[in-house]
């Protein structure tokens, strides 16, 4: 597309979802000021309806590619990420509404910084410029810090914003010394430029090693917003400490959004009509590093989920080694890997979403998140121990379930794209999952726990955890529409 | 092997000029520019000398007066002018003590630092026309830059010191620096959207017309409060009473200088009159018509190359930023100080939000009316 | 603390600050000189900001380094972004990370020089190897003249507002900045409410 074809109203309205999100998060921080801060459930419905706007905005936009502001994308691919993370703030913002450890004044910067991640998300998957991007990730970091913090009495919430700054500083400060050596070797920040840079492909050529150490080392990066293994310490804790919600939003939106960062990259940098031959065929090299760390992440994630008391820091492991499992379509370095990693994502939704409300739920219960205290609930509360193993048999990878399917697309690419070994590998992981999962069913229905009372809760909770679970198994047959989404999505490469 | 980049940087330098004049066919360049950086170094620090000296003389003076005495009369005979001669040389011959608990380097290096930041500082500042050290075109930047740099001096002393008095006084300074610099910068913003330009030759230029009397101060409304902001904000840098806390004698003894003695202690006294000068020079620059006055435009067109214009020019500015000193001054002798907490939040809370809407308020103003 | 090791490696950085003044004497004549003070003004103070044991004294080292950058900067004639870094870095960044960690006790504890020698080794390992591979190999874009020291500041301002150039990274920093405030002053802020785990009430 022209840019300077385009008048400046026409490159407005293309971002709209983006300025209508920015708008619907500074309206909900004066809200804020204005109710004095008593009014938290209209500030989360305020931001929900924002949230539905903005979704319909982008629902409504059309599918033809283009570039506004010289360094916005605005395609299929970028629109599926979007929409993921409107649908999931809006589950966020639920569970915020219903978590019983959260007092409903004074959260205004909640809805706030929740609303800001989003749209730090939007900006970093529908860029190819590393600047735009690197801003978008450093705003998602930044509003999930001060989220991990949320609960500022909690020492074990404090603890875990520490240790997220701390981590995140320095994952940024190694993505940002990636970027400019990429910056120095090729003199652009344009990732599609970047790909066909006559330089880059001269420098590849003579010695890959500065490529090398600059890829590398932006990777690393994306490896620390998807907690992939050797960047993943701070997921366990993080988890934990932070309010569920947060947790949730940082496992499955954050973690999609950098996934969607990184699918970009890859695609944009490897893949896209017109690269330069000699950077295509060095993106297998790439490939075959993103399958190591796929191999390791989803071992390490499994492994050390098997031990774990707490339901959340299981989870936390969990979603480490699912970070391993949607590698593999990345590491497949083709479009159809990039097809089956974007289906395990949407996939990913459903199932984790619905298991991080099921903690919320009997957290609310039991008051703490301690498997033990699981035992024997699952006939006081049926329908959500019964949509709780829906998702448990999705999250190990078993029919009828999104998780099977999922799983199934992304083995059958990474045979085709020749990682033989690493399906294998996942394979054999999953059987290990079987365990630790089936773990929190077998607490649920086959032990007695204590005869503690039945405890009310809330029934718009249980109501969003049914859909959830009824989710993962209606997409099992019903996969095309979300296929249709992420082939259409792969626009972003040009095809 | 490549002298031209340097040159082209010092061109219009006064100093390389003269030296070339004077200086024997063939010298090399090199040694003509460590002359002229020699000269323009020696030139600065008699001028900060200078300007200490005389400050700290009036300080005296004022406070004495405002108090209903006399403050220093003897020493050299007219109202005691060469108090701070004496004084002085009696700083200057005083032992030199380090503490035992002390951060050797660091004590020895915080002095040095503060004063030198603020020469750093001084360079871009224009007394007239054609008597700059320096005619950078970051002139204002620089100055803030520069300043700014003074604070990690007094950091430095306070943490150096091992003193719990003056790791106080150095932790209020770091804060109220941090407060302060923000509404600094913004406030300026108001003259330099006027202005368009960083360097303080050009801002001063720009302010010569209405019979020397085109101050940006009369230049849109904004200006007024815009000007009060800046100054607020420059007595916190300066650490002026009321924002005197990081020393405030009454609580921390001499905040972080209290291990401070002699020539070393004297360094940071001339830091502040120097930096009193050096604010109140640039709020001469950008809101009071910088070296303009009625004086200065009397001259005619063609005089204004001439020596006798650029000496009007310098004695207007530095007649202006004197005003500042002298109204700081009179500040530290009437007003309490305030509380720390009190300062942190007229910085946050008050300062900075004032400064930000003068800000649109001028962008908005400028936009329709010029 | 007494530190035996403390004179050798200040020695050792004094020896290579005059290594590189007079390289880049001999190379560039003044402005070598230059470039030989700034490099060693920014390798110096991260070099004292590893070794030195009390958190402060590496904070004030950091002044060096951003220092030295600036004066990198100016070589490049980026006046402006030579005066923002000292302005930002060591005016306000500077400041608030000794704010940070001016009251942390230094670490006392002996420092053995088989663990200097070690971690030494292996960063120079890691240089001649990472060289080896660089050098030679990429393309580095040289110059004899250094520009024209020129003002930027108007592109600057120009390009942040301009459509076609960086208007979006500009206004999605001042969001980060909006953000950072707010989240900030949300986890700064004390409210007596503030200080009960509200997990305790719960349990309660």
């Amino acid at each position: 597309m022209d840019a300077a074809a385009q008048s400046y109203s026409a490159q407005l309205a293309a971002i709209a979802p983006e300025l209508t999100l920015l708008g619907v998060a500074l309206v909900v921080l004066v809200a804020d000021l204005w109710t004095k801060g008593k009014d938290g459930k209209l500030l989360a419905w305020l931001s929900v309806a924002g949230l539905v706007l903005v979704g319909a905005l982008l629902y409504g936009q059309s599918g033809e590619p283009k570039t506004v502001f010289a360094m916005v994308d605005i395609d299929q691919f970028g629109r599926f990420f979007k929409l993921f993370t409107v649908a999931s703030l809006v589950v966020v913002m639920g569970l915020v509404v219903n978590d019983r450890q959260q007092r409903l004044d004074d959260v205004g910067e909640y809805f706030f910084l929740l609303l800001s991640a989003g749209l730090g998300v939007f900006f970093m998957v529908s860029t190819t410029n590393l600047l735009l991007l690197m801003l978008g990730l450093e705003l998602l970091s930044l509003c999930s810090y001060a989220l991990a913090g949320f609960h500022k009495g909690n020492m074990t919430s404090a603890e875990a914003s520490m240790k997220y700054v701390v981590f995140g500083g320095l994952s940024a400060g190694i993505m940002l010394y990636g970027i400019s050596l990429m910056y120095g070797l090729t003199g652009t920040l344009d990732l599609v430029e970047m790909s066909n840079s006559a330089t880059l492909a001269a420098q590849l050529s003579e010695s890959p090693v500065p490529v090398a150490v600059a890829i590398v080392l932006v990777i690393a990066g994306f490896a620390y917003k998807i907690s992939a293994v050797p960047f993943h310490f701070w997921t366990p804790d993080v988890y934990e400490g932070a309010p569920t919600p947060v947790t949730t939003f940082l496992a499955v939106a954050s973690k999609a959004a950098g996934f969607g960062a990184l699918l970009r990259f890859l695609g944009a940098m490897f893949m896209t009509e017109g690269v330069n031959e000699v950077i295509a065929e060095y993106g297998k090299s790439i490939g075959a590093l993103l399958a190591l760390i796929a191999a390791v992440t989803m071992t390490m994630g499994n492994l050390s989920a098997l031990k774990q008391s707490s339901l959340k820091r299981m989870l936390a492991y969990s979603s480490i080694a699912h970070a391993g499992y949607v590698l593999i379509g990345a590491a497949a370095m083709t479009a159809a890997g990039f097809e089956a990693a974007m289906w395990y994502l949407a996939a990913y939704y459903f199932m984790n979403l619905g298991a991080f409300a099921v903690v919320l739920y009997f957290e609310a219960v039991t008051g703490s998140d301690k498997l033990e205290n699981l035992k024997g609930l699952g006939p006081k509360y049926p329908m959500v121990s019964v949509a709780m193993v829906a998702l448990l048999v999705s999250l190990t990878g078993l029919p009828p379930t999104v998780g099977f399917y999922g799983k199934y697309l992304l083995f059958v690419e990474g045979v085709d794209a020749g990682l033989m070994w690493l399906v294998v590998v996942a394979a054999l992981n999953s059987v290990v999952s079987l365990f630790y999962y089936f773990r929190v069913a077998k607490a649920l229905f086959l032990e007695q726990g204590e005869d503690a009372p039945t405890v009310l809760c809330s029934r718009n909770l249980s109501t969003l955890i049914l859909l959830l679970g009824a989710g993962s198994v209606y997409f099992f047959f019903a996969p095309d529409a979300i296929q249709v989404w992420a082939a259409a999505s792969l626009d972003m490469l040009g095809g | 092997m490549n002298l031209m980049a340097l040159e082209a940087a010092t061109t219009g330098n006064a100093f390389t000029e003269l030296l070339g004049g004077i200086a024997p066919e063939g010298t090399p360049t090199w040694a003509l520019w460590l002359g002229a950086a020699g000269a323009g170094v020696g030139i600065l620090v008699a001028f900060v000398s200078l300007v200490a000296m005389f400050s700290v003389w009036l300080e005296r003076k004022v406070s004495a007066h405002i108090q209903c005495r006399y403050g220093p009369m003897y020493a050299g005979g007219w109202h005691g002018w060469a108090q701070t001669l004496a004084d002085g040389v009696k700083l200057l011959l005083k032992e030199d003590m380090i503490p035992l608990g002390a951060d050797k380097p660091l004590f020895m290096l915080a002095p040095a630092l503060v004063l030198g930041a603020i020469f750093g500082a001084l360079v871009a500042l224009p007394l007239a026309p054609g008597f700059f050290f320096a005619d950078v075109n970051m002139g204002l930047f620089l100055i803030l830059a520069f300043s700014s740099l003074t604070t990690i001096g007094v950091v430095m002393a306070g943490w150096a010191s091992n003193s719990k008095w003056s790791l106080y006084g150095a932790m209020r300074e770091a804060a109220q620096v941090v407060a302060y610099e923000v509404p600094l910068g913004v406030s300026l913003f108001v003259p330099l959207m006027v202005a368009g330009t960083f360097s303080l030759t050009e801002a001063s230029a720009a302010q010569s017309g209405w019979f020397g009397m085109h101050w940006f101060i009369f230049q849109n409304p904004f200006m007024l409060p815009a000007f009060i902001i800046f100054f607020i904000a420059a007595l916190a840098e300066t650490k002026r009473a009321p924002f005197d806390l990081p020393e405030a004698e009454s609580e921390l003894v001499a905040g972080f200088m209290t291990e401070y003695s002699g020539i070393r202690w004297s360094f940071f006294f001339m830091e502040e009159y120097a930096a009193m000068f050096l604010m109140s020079a640039v709020g001469a620059v950008f809101f009071f018509g910088g070296y303009h006055s009625p004086l200065t435009a009397l001259f005619p067109e063609e005089a204004t190359t001439g020596l006798l214009y650029q000496l009007v020019c310098a004695g207007t500015l530095i007649f202006k930023s004197f005003v500042g000193v002298f109204v700081m001054m009179w500040l530290r002798w009437t007003l309490p100080r305030l509380r720390i907490d009190q300062v942190m939040s007229m910085g946050y809370k008050y300062l900075t939000p004032l400064a930000l809407v003068c800000v649109l308020g001028a962008a908005i103003w400028e936009t329709i009316f010029a | 603390m007494d530190d035996k090791l403390q004179k050798p490696f200040y020695a050792a950085l004094g020896v290579i600050t005059l290594g590189l003044l007079g390289w880049g004497a001999a190379s560039a004549g003044a402005q070598g000189i230059a470039f030989g003070l700034f490099t060693a003004l920014t390798l110096g103070g991260s070099l004292i900001c590893v070794w030195e044991r009390s958190v402060v004294r590496s904070a004030f080292s950091l002044m060096g380094t951003f220092t030295g950058v600036a004066g990198l900067f100016l070589l490049l004639g980026a006046d402006f972004l030579a005066v923002a870094q000292i302005l930002i870095y060591v005016g306000g960044i500077l400041a608030l990370i000794l704010f940070g960690v001016m009251l942390s006790p230094p670490d006392l504890a002996e420092r053995k020089l088989s663990r200097v020698l070690g971690g030494l080794a292996l960063m120079l390992g890691a240089v001649a190897w990472v060289g080896s591979k660089v050098a030679g190999t990429v393309a580095w874009a040289t110059t004899d003249e250094l520009p024209e020291p020129t003002t930027k500041v108007d592109e600057i301002g120009v390009a942040f507002l301009d459509p076609e150039g960086y208007v979006v990274p500009f206004e999605l920093a001042a969001m980060i900045l909006t953000v950072a405030l707010v989240a900030a002053v949300y986890i700064a802020r004390r409210k007596a409410s503030d200080l009960t785990d509200p997990r305790a009430e719960e349990r309660a």
